[in-house]
């Protein structure tokens, strides 16, 4: 019993050397070549430095935090990226769910409506955002072209992406399309690694499908939901280029994103110190979402 | 000892001769970097080529900038006193204040006398676009090609809708935005709901800060308060708001450009769009999509008399550069020269900055759009002044759309002129 | 007998209803790249004008035309994409699959901050390191090389990676293991034998995941690399680009170009997907 044990433990360090030493280089390759500017970026958080006229950081301490909680357009792109993350969250996570439970119980070649649903991703995405921002135009746009020549109802023409509250649907419509692809092949690749035997009685009593869907297919999928989770979180807070691209931020403001305003902090003002700071804030909220979300998915 | 002295000395002076012999001899080559656009609307490649062959032994590089976010990268090579291009072009001044206020650019008079040459002078230059280029009083930006806003109308629209001046065979022009307004409501046109004709697009986009210098400066003949403070403050530009928004509710003035800076360029070119309030330039785009005739220019209401918003494209070049007077010469002799100054005003519709150009214009709308350039005015050049071109549109916006009303307009407009550093750089 | 023949008619035209759903979206969800392709034979002035049409009405190449026109560079933009994407990818798959596999199987100490940390690496807006990582990139000499763009861009997919393959991992039941380590594998031999073949699912998906992630990387290559010589073809196209946007035109026919190759990378990995079932077999 004793021998059993010490091996036991023996093996448990054996284990846990290998396990050290398997991660150490994918650990190295996600940080060494970012601590440097990871650091950098966390003392220019502390300085006021516009990189135009300051001729090098002077440190403030933690005035650009404080700054960046009364700035009211911050606040204000904080309130828009929430409107957008829980749009697009719901609906990138269910659509990538659906779209992989029909892939899957759809027996026989999908492959050829696999691919379709993938595609959009491999466009990289400024490309499709311009291809987006002209369907949607008024005047020339695909979009009233087809409701008004083609359908004949020109009184459903409407100014997509200029108007309120059609310009956020646009652009939780344009991310969807672009990223639903992935969530299904996550998806996919969790229901496909779900053992055979639990499937069985589902698929087979079609009748009680939706219930084997509740009660045994989705509390299966726990550790796919963490990973498709962080995915539309990570992907819905920064999002950047759609809605630079497709509605411009606009009308007012009404588009403009977190991350478009900390770019615009740090590259068009050039405010280095501020333009980090809101970057650490950024980084936090994401952070804090993405453990909310690795615990929810673990509990349930 | 003596001799030592002397032989000391005369190898002195000898090291001396030779080290400025070698600062006279630059290297041959030069590297000439801007955007994809400017590289073919200022016929870059031609220019290159004809210096090459010009100058035997000389080589020209021209590389492509994919866009200026990256420009900070270059402040950091240069503060190093390296550098891999030796004349940049930028698109608005104000992106070379992160070069201007740690001295990395050659001042193009003072050091580089290049108005000395002559038809080079100050004077042969298109004003605005030397204005547009001089920052701290320096004249560290060279204009290589112009533009004004002005109004581009589509000439069948206009003639159909009587809005043409026989005597200047040309479109009407506006006294008043007033006018401007029931010109479009002429000739606007819905069918089935849908709009046919667009009465006119106004550049309300990213740009937005350029249209309200344009029209402030037709209406008032300046956009500076009795301090020499950019201001937007008086009855004309109220009442003008006022007219937007009544417009724009109509959907007479499009929002289309909202979203796509371009979005008012491209219905104007498809013929969708009779009126486009932006650059004078964009008529010529319609004259190549529809043919020849199909669009000239008018101008924003007082813009004859008063002036516009001008703006230019300048080039500049980094003191870290081993070959200053190589790259100014390819600027006077390429970039300045015949070539590419008439090719992209006649192909391109962009306005030489030499005004001896104008001579070789196919159209008569360019000598129009010259004398509006001549009285513009560019974007002041304020330390804050990056604020204008993402802070103003919000709030014309909110206000076209009525979330504001025209007080709370004007005075958010205030505010964010009050918060810009308005010292030089 | 008949109750089993109408069962199954029924089960039979909800599979059908299925597909025809599928087809549904898959054909709403091509549509804007088909226009795409459309637009890239139409002619500028078609695609501007009044009366537009969705398919095109005659077929011209002079988008295709006006690409290839510049496409003296493009050769060494092909390449460099190359290089930097397929070392990003086999960089990415070797040491993620070992790490996913230590952070879900071998538990050592540090792990649970180890992972929090790759976590936070994930969440930092990148735009906002640019500016560092040139200066750090400036004073090691990397600017304009491939290996400078490698190992940031590596730094950028790693942490999601890892995140994947471990949940790939946990999933695979622990008798597994233990079945293998009484057969006397240690446990790289585990690894190797074991665990990768069972993982080919999360494989693909990393592989495709990195492919498309890297070949469309524009943000570090266009701050990273200025020099065209180094350049990708992400960076690459936009240079295409005229003043203020694009050309409708040479846009269809840039995003035609460019959807071929990570493409051709899913459709061949897209099958492995389908294998995926195969770590099903395992466990049963």
């Amino acid at each position: 019993m004793a021998k059993f044990q010490r091996s036991l433990s023996a093996r448990q360090r054996t284990k846990a050397r290998y396990g050290v030493i398997f991660v150490l280089p994918a650990f190295l390759l996600a940080t060494v070549f970012m601590i440097y500017p990871l650091f950098a970026s966390l003392y220019l958080s502390l300085t006021k430095y516009n990189f135009a006229f300051d001729t090098k950081p002077q440190f403030i301490g933690m005035e650009n935090y404080v700054k960046a909680f009364q700035d009211s357009a911050f606040i204000d792109s904080i309130g828009v990226t929430a409107v957008y993350s829980v749009l697009y969250f719901v609906l990138v996570m269910l659509g990538g769910l659906i779209l992989a439970l029909m892939l899957f119980y759809a027996k026989g070649k999908t492959s050829v409506f696999r691919t379709a649903y993938f595609l959009p991703i491999v466009i990289p995405l400024s490309l499709s955002s311009f291809i987006f921002n002209w369907i949607l135009q008024k005047n020339y746009g695909l979009l009233n072209y087809f409701l008004a020549d083609i359908l004949g109802v020109g009184s459903l023409t409407r100014e997509w992406l200029s108007t309120n509250p059609w310009a956020m649907i646009s652009i939780v419509v344009v991310s969807v399309w672009a990223t639903v692809g992935f969530e299904t092949i996550l998806f996919l690749n969790g229901l496909q690694a779900l053992p055979e035997d639990m499937l069985e009685a589902g698929i087979v009593d079609g009748a009680t499908g939706f219930r084997t869907l509740f009660s045994i297919i989705l509390p299966n999928l726990r550790e796919t939901f963490a990973v498709t989770g962080i995915w539309a979180i990570l992907q819905a807070l920064k999002v950047y280029i759609v809605p630079s691209l497709v509605t411009w931020g606009g009308p007012g403001t009404a588009t403009t994103v977190m991350y478009m305003y900390v770019y615009r902090q740090s590259f068009t003002y050039l405010e280095m110190g501020y333009g980090a700071a809101l970057g650490f804030i950024m980084s936090i909220l994401i952070m804090a979402l993405s453990l909310l979300n690795m615990r929810i998915s673990k509990k349930v | 000892m003596k001799k030592i002295l002397s032989v000391m000395m005369i190898l002195a002076m000898l090291m001396s001769m030779g080290s400025v012999a070698l600062a006279e001899e630059e290297p041959q080559k030069i590297t000439v970097m801007g955007l994809s656009w400017q590289i073919t609307k200022i016929f870059i490649e031609e220019a290159a080529a004809q210096f090459e062959k010009d100058h035997p032994g000389v080589e020209v590089v021209i590389e492509t900038l994919p866009d200026y976010a990256s420009l900070p990268t270059y402040a950091v090579n240069w503060m190093n006193g390296e550098t891999d291009v030796d004349v940049l072009l930028i698109g608005d001044a104000n992106n070379a204040a992160q070069f201007v206020s740690r001295d990395l650019l050659y001042d193009f008079e003072e050091d580089l006398k290049f108005f000395e040459e002559e038809g080079f002078a100050k004077e042969d230059f298109l004003g605005v676009g030397l204005l547009d280029g001089t920052i701290n009083d320096k004249q560290y930006g060279m204009p290589i090609i112009c533009e004004a806003y002005a109004m581009n109308c589509n000439n069948a629209a206009m003639k159909e809708a009587g809005l043409w001046d026989e005597d200047r065979d040309a479109p009407v022009m506006p006294a008043t935005w007033d006018d401007v307004y029931e010109y479009a409501k002429k000739l606007h046109k819905v069918e089935d709901g849908k709009v046919a004709t667009q009465g006119a697009v106004i550049q309300w986009g990213s740009s937005t800060f350029a249209t309200l210098i344009a029209a402030k400066q037709g209406m008032d003949g300046t956009i500076y308060d009795e301090n020499g403070i950019l201001s937007f403050e008086s009855e004309n530009f109220r009442k003008m708001l006022e007219v937007w928004q009544k417009g724009a509710k109509e959907g007479i003035f499009s929002k289309e450009t909202y979203a796509d800076n371009m979005a008012g360029r491209n219905s104007f070119k498809a013929g969708i769009t009779s009126l486009l309030l932006e650059t004078g330039g964009a008529f010529v785009e319609a004259d190549v999509n529809l043919g020849p005739g199909t669009a000239s220019l008018s101008c924003f209401p007082g813009g004859y008399e008063n002036g516009s918003y001008g703006f230019s494209t300048v080039a500049i070049i980094p003191r870290a550069t081993k070959s200053p007077k190589l790259a100014a010469q390819f600027i006077k002799e390429g970039l300045l020269g015949k070539n590419s100054q008439t090719g992209t005003l006649n192909v391109y519709g962009k306005m030489p900055a030499l005004a001896r150009y104008f001579e070789n214009a196919e159209l008569k709308d360019w000598q129009f759009l010259q004398v509006v350039a001549n009285n513009s005015v560019c974007t002041p050049k304020y330390k804050g002044a990056t604020k204008l071109s993402t802070e103003l549109h919000p709030i014309i916006q909110s206000y076209l759309d009525e979330a504001i009303t025209l007080d709370e307009c004007m005075d958010k407009l205030q505010a964010v002129i009050d918060s810009m550093e308005k010292s030089a750089y | 007998m008949t109750q089993i023949s109408i069962s199954k008619v029924v089960k039979r035209a909800r599979h059908i209803g299925l597909y025809i759903l599928m087809a549904v979206i898959a054909f709403i969800m091509l549509t804007p790249i088909f226009l795409a392709m459309f637009n890239s034979v139409k002619l500028e002035s078609q695609i501007l004008s009044a009366n537009m049409t969705f398919f095109p009405r005659s077929i011209h190449f002079d988008n295709y035309q006006y690409i290839f026109d510049r496409f003296g560079k493009f050769g060494a933009y092909f390449k460099n994409s190359l290089i930097v994407t397929i070392s990003s990818v086999l960089l990415t798959i070797v040491f993620c699959s070992l790490g996913g596999y230590a952070f879900a199987k071998l538990p050592f100490r540090g792990r649970g901050i180890m992972l929090s940390i790759i976590l936070f690496m994930m969440t930092f807006p990148l735009a906002v390191l640019l500016i560092p990582i040139y200066i750090m990139e400036y004073n090691l000499k990397l600017l304009n090389t491939n290996i400078g763009l490698i190992l940031p861009c590596v730094a950028t997919v790693v942490p999601f990676c890892l995140l994947i393959m471990r949940s790939v991992y946990i999933e695979i039941p622990d008798e597994i293991e233990e079945a293998a380590t009484i057969d006397g594998c240690n446990v790289f031999e585990t690894w190797m034998h074991i665990m990768l073949p069972a993982s080919t699912g999360g494989l693909s998906i990393v592989t495709i995941f990195t492919f498309y992630n890297i070949w469309g990387e524009y943000m570090l290559s266009k701050t990273l690399v200025t020099r065209e010589s180094a350049m990708t073809i992400s960076v690459g196209v936009t240079l295409l680009k005229g003043e203020g946007g694009w050309q409708f035109g040479v846009l269809g026919a840039v995003v035609t170009l460019a959807m071929l190759p990570p493409i051709i990378m899913f459709m061949i990995f897209q099958r492995s997907l389908v294998s995926g079932l195969l770590s099903g077999a395992v466990k049963g």
